[in-house]
């Protein structure tokens, strides 16, 4: 099977098969706009992931290579975020840096399905938190003027129950 | 790394995975979260409507053309409903649009935009008779809650913002062109007549009494500038004065303008509210027929005796 070159930012070489390095729409496109696919000394540069985290995108991708194609027709589906398959599951047990790595690669690199999943489990993070609570997940400050605070509680108030 | 280093584009991903309820709640945690579930948010109400147009559309498709078919037909009750949920739209489009235009605020009750995704799910699966009433029951309420909230807590502040720009942007359009403001003011018809006029023609008077001293100054000071400078100093003054005279009576034009200005606002949000109520009849008149089935018949009947009638003549 045809293999191609990916060059981590710290330039590591990954010696990874063609089908798995084509997950990524950003390494398929340049494969084929740059007609490197039958170059088998090809070295594709990727300066915006690191070794670390290139290395648990392509263990993903290596698990994920015969999934079917997402289709593009799912805009009106119902927003799922506990659809998440146990290996996905115990593949994110990582810290929050590395998590968001994760997403800034695959959104870098394009693979769909990596984000989808990335983005669920932060999702699922953000869900059924009070605010207070996010802020210390997150280690977020809380940046409001006291006028604007108060606005926003205001216009959040029509639903409670008096 | 932290959560807030994620690109915008990457974060509103994140929010659209929320029930809409939650994305409204979050607003709470800091300004980037508010920043950004504001947008989901908005984004999320765009896209209720094209979805209620897409699944009217498919609907309405599916109906046969002729009404009297039209009302036995299974899926009769499913136009209904999105009927409903049209009207419920344009409510809340009424209430919110003008003010996310102008970025004051946001699609506040993201509850609502989950209710209405829930009743589009629920009618682009099931094709069995469903009763609207039921359907539709927590839409009403909690929209209706919404919208009465916006309308007397928060949208009452915001009048008051927005009065005081438009004010300020008349009164500025006021001194730029007076002539233009004189044309555009017409006060037939409103009480102010009384007061308004009298101004508007002093105006004229002190326009018309002030052209020949134009005039005259710039004629005069060629053949006289040396015989006699007193003169010219007295027309000075006179003009002065004038002058000041018409900057007062054109300051209190401009009030009187804010005070119309005030009142076609007020005449503008009545408007709204009898919109929103006649919307709210026209439901409930919608209820009351689709719960009558005899009512559906009866029409009919009367619509196919009055169309010979009507057709009569002609031939």
């Amino acid at each position: 099977m045809p293999s191609i070159k990916l060059q981590s930012s710290d330039d590591e070489i990954f010696d990874t098969d063609i089908q798995i390095a084509k997950c990524s729409g950003t390494i398929k496109t340049m494969l084929e706009d740059c007609g490197m696919e039958d170059d088998e000394n090809a070295v594709v540069p990727l300066p915006n992931v690191n070794s670390t985290i290139l290395r648990k995108v392509l263990t993903w991708a290596h698990y994920h290579k015969d999934d079917p194609q997402p289709t593009e027709d799912d805009e009106s589906k119902e927003k799922r975020t506990d659809d998440i398959i146990s290996w996905d599951a115990d593949f994110l047990k990582v810290d929050q840096g590395t998590l968001f790595e994760l997403i800034l690669a695959a959104n870098y690199l394009d693979i769909k399905g990596l984000l989808e999943l990335t983005c669920k489990t932060v999702a699922n993070m953000i869900k059924g938190k009070t605010p207070e609570e996010i802020r210390k997940t997150f280690n977020i400050k809380k940046d409001f003027t006291p006028a604007e605070e108060e606005q926003v509680r205001k216009e959040n108030e029509w639903c409670e129950e008096k | 790394m932290n959560l807030l280093d994620l690109p915008q584009t990457v974060l509103q991903d994140i929010f659209e995975l929320l029930p809409y309820d939650e994305v409204a709640k979050k607003r709470e945690v800091c300004t980037r979260f508010n920043f950004i579930c504001q947008k989901v948010l908005n984004a999320g109400f765009n896209k209720v409507i094209m979805e209620h147009a897409k699944s009217f559309k498919r609907i309405k498709s599916m109906l046969p053309r002729r009404e009297s078919e039209r009302r036995s037909h299974i899926l009769s009750r499913h136009s209904d409903i999105l009927t409903s949920i049209e009207t419920r739209i344009s409510m809340l489009t009424m209430t919110y649009s003008k003010f996310i235009d102008l970025n004051i605020c946001c699609f506040i009750p993201g509850r609502v935009l989950d209710e209405i995704n829930g009743i589009l799910r629920i009618l682009s699966v099931s094709t069995k008779q469903l009763r609207p009433h039921e359907v539709l029951q927590e839409l009403r309420d909690i929209s209706s809650m919404a919208i009465e909230h916006f309308d007397e807590k928060i949208a009452v502040n915001f009048k008051l913002e927005h009065r005081k720009q438009l004010a300020e942007s008349t009164a500025a359009g006021t001194r730029l062109v007076v002539c233009r403001t004189l044309g555009d003011i017409s006060f037939s018809g409103v009480k102010r007549t009384g007061i308004s006029r009298p101004v508007d023609h002093a105006i004229h008077q002190a326009i018309v009494s002030l052209s020949p001293l134009c005039a005259n100054n710039q004629t005069r000071p060629a053949e006289n500038s040396s015989s006699s400078p007193e003169r010219l100093k007295k027309h000075l003054i006179k003009q002065h004065k004038l002058q000041k005279r018409i900057v007062q009576r054109v300051r209190s034009l401009e009030v009187a303008r804010k005070v119309q200005d005030r009142r076609l606002q007020e005449a503008n949000s009545t408007i709204t509210e009898l919109t929103t109520q006649v919307s709210e009849l026209k439901r409930q008149l919608e209820d009351v027929v689709a719960n009558m089935p005899g009512g559906a018949i009866k029409r009919q009947a009367v619509a196919s005796t009055d169309c010979p009638a009507m057709k009569k003549p002609k031939v």
